[in-house]
């Protein structure tokens, strides 16, 4: 309960951390909202200087800091300019776009990875494997890009799969989802893939030459008994760890696809601000993003603490 | 194994920096009366050989423009009145080609400027933080983290966001490997701690220690030599990395911007899927991309299991 | 003796004590407790003991490399004329690096002598402790166990060192190197007047090559006395028990 604890105050620390660390770079931008109205010859100096007193844009550094940080607290992430509306609810709408994206393509990914490394952990050397890694490599080194582009091209040529979007017009009902989220899943799937059944197949193998294995293997303990109860369990320990690791990947490869498949997420929010110069948007994608990541991170941390007793102190 | 790998990289970066001799056409070069033309099928009889192209895209075979090499200052080129679009052209007529060879340029100088700054920074404060602790170790870990808990595009689209939108593109180059390297100095940093750390306890340290050697004597001359490797693995890491990213911004419009191309831009121009079958060559930054990448990725795998 | 001794250590004691998370401290370890000792120019005292008596703790500190909690240390030199010798002295030697870098390292460091000058030396120390000197740019790394103990010999002969410390450094070492080891540090004795403090708990080595023997137990020194007189009239038990064990292991 203890490490529960201080594990959630250092998540909350390094989150503050990055919210000064973002605000500090948002001061960065030369200019702000209102500054490419300034080329606008009937937008007058005093105009502007009202705008921005109005939206307190003229206030110092930290004090807008910290008004932003109490109203962040209390769930008000700021006014989006762009869309003239709280920046709340537009991040909101779009958040189960991105997790309903990254959880399918998590869960779409360890399950296919899973048996996929066991299976080429037992067959280290022999050719299947050999093939699995080629076919690996291939995938790692295809951008996302590349392959979002052409499955995409593919499906509006065929008409079987949508080409963007999450629902059809009209059309609100499971497998219409289905038939949008199959492309997008699919490629983000397979950008994580390599990565997972490479890290897979080392727990695995390492669980398996581990003296224990060695030694059961010895006594006659029947194969699938062992891998079940004896390796798994201990495989588990650096797939946890993976899982952290490659969340970050995960949410910065599903920024792209929800931009290239037009799906709701928070990646095309985020670019559509960029383009706005929203920064009040931007600082709220980038926060809500990275809550997620180190969420995530805070859960695997936990997990590990649970599943291994050798780390607890 | 590892050597082909390697001359196959060095290869494919020659071939961009040799874009203006290899290239049979400028990359702005536009040829308006043939937009989105098919790859010109090379004949052979056994010189080598183009048919004319009508307006229809077909091969006029009336009309035969042999390929001549080494004229104008390029490698190769065809006669006026002929075309020699092999990986064809895109919307403006431009040839598709060329452009991949110009704008690779871009897309792998990023990859390995990039590389470079963000192996500096991390050297410099990797080694400080472990060799000196204390809080030095501290700033450097707890800064680390801080750009590490981002995720990896947001955090550059978000620095990206912060900066004039509109620039022209030497500066946009610049930019682009000033923010990769600004960020990307996380990860080497504390794997170069961690290593500088173990080995400054090594006793041959401790003994050039005893004899009155001094921090910046050690670390120069014990230290920093057998960082190399671990520095080498590291590149052919970030290297494809960074190629990545420059070609996912300037996709997304925030890198490299007309009138260089980049293959970043040039997938841009790919995304119009309705025609994208039928115009399928123009997704050929991609392959070179594929191909870039998947060297590093043998590279990367070769020497992981030479150790 | 009416020459001022080499060495003079006065109710030398290192403590450890551990900080516990509160800022309090635990019970306090005694590593060192009150070693006092005097060594002449020129001659050789040994330090035998059990492991943790507390006798590399001593050879740190008279090296210079940790420091003691009370105490002094009187030494008739500098502090780089006391070098420390270890018990794996290939360790101390980066692999990397060729013999002749590796010899000449402390005069670099120093930023003593021309590159020329400093070859010239390597190569004589080389010849001191009985190598080639044309081994001089071989890596080190292709050198044997025995060569590298050499070659750290060679090494802190470089700054012409008043006393060395060997801590336990011909333990391990199988009998002929041994043997070869022990001669050439006679001889540099006899040719460069150096002193030595030879730490190890082989009783019959000390005996045979030290003028004197302290007995240490527990971080304190509890019998000293001149090489023949301990190993004939023990006083203290433990001197006793390691000298049956002596006698025992050399049948």
């Amino acid at each position: 309960m203890k490490y529960a604890a201080r594990r959630l105050l250092y998540s909350v620390i390094l989150l503050l951390g990055v919210s000064v660390f973002s605000f500090l770079l948002s001061e960065l931008a030369p200019g702000d909202f209102y500054s490419e109205m300034q080329a606008d010859p009937r937008v007058t100096p005093e105009l502007l200087a009202s705008l921005r007193a109005r939206n307190g844009l003229d206030r110092p550094l930290q004090e807008r800091y910290v008004i932003w940080l109490k109203s962040v607290a209390r769930g008000d992430f700021g006014y989006s300019l762009a869309y003239q509306g709280p920046v709340g609810p537009l991040l909101a709408q779009r958040i189960p776009g991105t997790l309903l994206l990254t959880g399918a393509a998590t869960l779409l990914g360890w399950m296919l990875s899973v048996p996929l490394g066991i299976w080429s952990a037992t067959r280290r050397g022999a050719w299947p494997d050999g093939l699995l890694k080629v076919i690996l490599s291939i995938a790692l080194s295809t951008p996302e890009l590349l392959l979002a582009i052409a499955f995409l091209a593919v499906a509006v040529q065929t008409g079987w799969l949508p080409a963007g979007g999450m629902h059809s017009p009209g059309r609100a009902d499971f497998p219409d989802l289905l038939r949008h989220l199959l492309v997008p899943v699919t490629v983000l799937t397979i950008g994580l893939l390599p990565v997972l059944v490479r890290h897979t197949r080392s727990a695995v193998a390492g669980a398996m030459d581990a003296p224990f294995a060695l030694a059961s293997r010895a006594h006659g303990i029947p194969r699938r008994r062992l891998l079940l109860r004896h390796v798994l369990p201990v495989a588990a320990n650096p797939l946890i760890s993976l899982f952290g690791l490659s969340l970050g990947t995960l949410i910065s490869a599903s920024l792209l696809v929800e931009v290239l498949a037009g799906w709701p997420g928070l990646g095309p929010l985020f670019l559509e601000a960029i383009f706005a110069r929203d920064f009040a948007l931007v600082l709220g994608v980038v926060m809500i993003s990275t809550t997620f990541l180190i969420g995530g991170n805070l859960v695997a941390d936990l997990l590990l603490y649970r599943a291994d007793p050798r780390i607890r102190p | 194994m590892t050597r082909l790998t390697l001359i196959v990289l060095i290869l494919l970066h020659a071939m961009v920096v040799f874009a203006g001799f290899l290239a049979p056409y400028d990359y702005a070069e536009q040829h308006r009366a043939f937009p989105y033309a098919p790859p010109t099928r090379v004949h052979f009889s056994p010189r080598p050989f183009v048919y004319r192209l009508t307006a229809a895209y077909e091969e006029d075979r009336s009309q035969a423009y042999p390929i001549r090499f080494f004229t104008s200052g390029r490698l190769f080129g065809v006669d006026p009145g002929g075309f020699i679009f092999l990986f064809g052209t895109d919307g403006y007529g431009r040839d598709v080609c060329s452009r991949v060879l110009y704008g690779g340029r871009i897309s792998l100088a990023t990859g390995i400027v990039a590389t470079t700054l963000a192996l500096s920074i991390g050297l410099i404060w990797g080694s400080a933080a472990g060799y000196f602790g204390g809080w030095v170790d501290h700033v450097v870990m707890r800064g680390s983290e801080l750009f590490l808990a981002l995720p990896w595009l947001y955090l550059l689209l978000a620095v990206r966001a912060f900066l004039p939108l509109h620039i022209d593109p030497v500066q946009a180059f610049l930019l682009l490997v000033a923010i990769f390297g600004g960020v990307g100095w996380a990860r080497p940093a504390r794997l170069i701690r961690g290593l500088v750390l173990s080995l400054r306890e090594r006793p041959y340290v401790e003994a050039a220690r005893a004899f009155g050697g001094r921090p910046g004597y050690l670390i120069r001359r014990h230290i920093l030599p057998e960082t190399k490797g671990l520095l080498l693995t590291q590149a052919t890491i970030l290297i494809p990395q960074y190629i990545l990213a420059e070609v996912t911004l300037s996709f997304l419009g925030l890198g490299v911007t007309e009138p260089v191309p980049s293959w970043g831009t040039m997938l841009a121009d790919a995304r119009q899927y309705h025609s994208l079958v039928s115009h399928a060559w123009m997704l050929a930054p991609g392959a070179a991309t594929f191909a870039v990448l998947l060297a590093f990725v043998v590279l990367a795998d070769l020497l992981g299991e030479k150790r | 003796m009416s020459t001022k001794p080499l060495l003079t250590v006065r109710k030398l004691s290192k403590t450890y004590a551990r900080r516990l998370w509160w800022g309090g401290m635990g019970p306090r370890v005694a590593a060192l407790d009150r070693v006092s000792f005097m060594l002449d120019v020129g001659s050789t005292l040994a330090l035998v003991g059990p492991s943790g008596s507390g006798k590399s703790t001593l050879a740190r500190c008279l090296a210079g490399l940790d420091s003691p909690t009370e105490g002094e240390v009187v030494f008739n030199g500098d502090r780089l004329e006391i070098q420390l010798i270890p018990q794996q002295p290939a360790a101390s030697l980066n692999p990397r690096f060729t013999a002749a870098a590796i010899i000449e390292e402390p005069l670099v460091i120093q930023r003593r002598g021309t590159p020329a000058s400093r070859r010239q030396k390597v190569a004589s120390a080389l010849e001191l402790v009985g190598l080639a000197p044309d081994e001089m740019d071989k890596r080190s790394d292709r050198f044997s166990g025995g060569e590298k103990q050499r070659l750290a010999i060679a090494r802190a002969l470089m700054v012409e060192p008043k006393l060395f410390i060997l801590d336990e450094s011909l333990t391990g070492l199988d009998a002929g190197l041994q043997a070869q080891i022990a001669a050439l540090l006679k001889e540099l004795q006899s040719r460069l007047g150096v002193a030595f403090i030879l730490i190890s708990h082989d009783l019959d080595l000390a005996a045979a090559m030290a003028d004197e023997i302290a007995v240490m137990e527990r971080g304190r020194i509890v019998e000293q006395a001149p090489a023949g007189q301990l190993a004939a009239a023990p006083r203290h038990p433990l001197t006793v028990q390691l000298l049956t064990a002596a006698k025992a292991l050399s049948v």
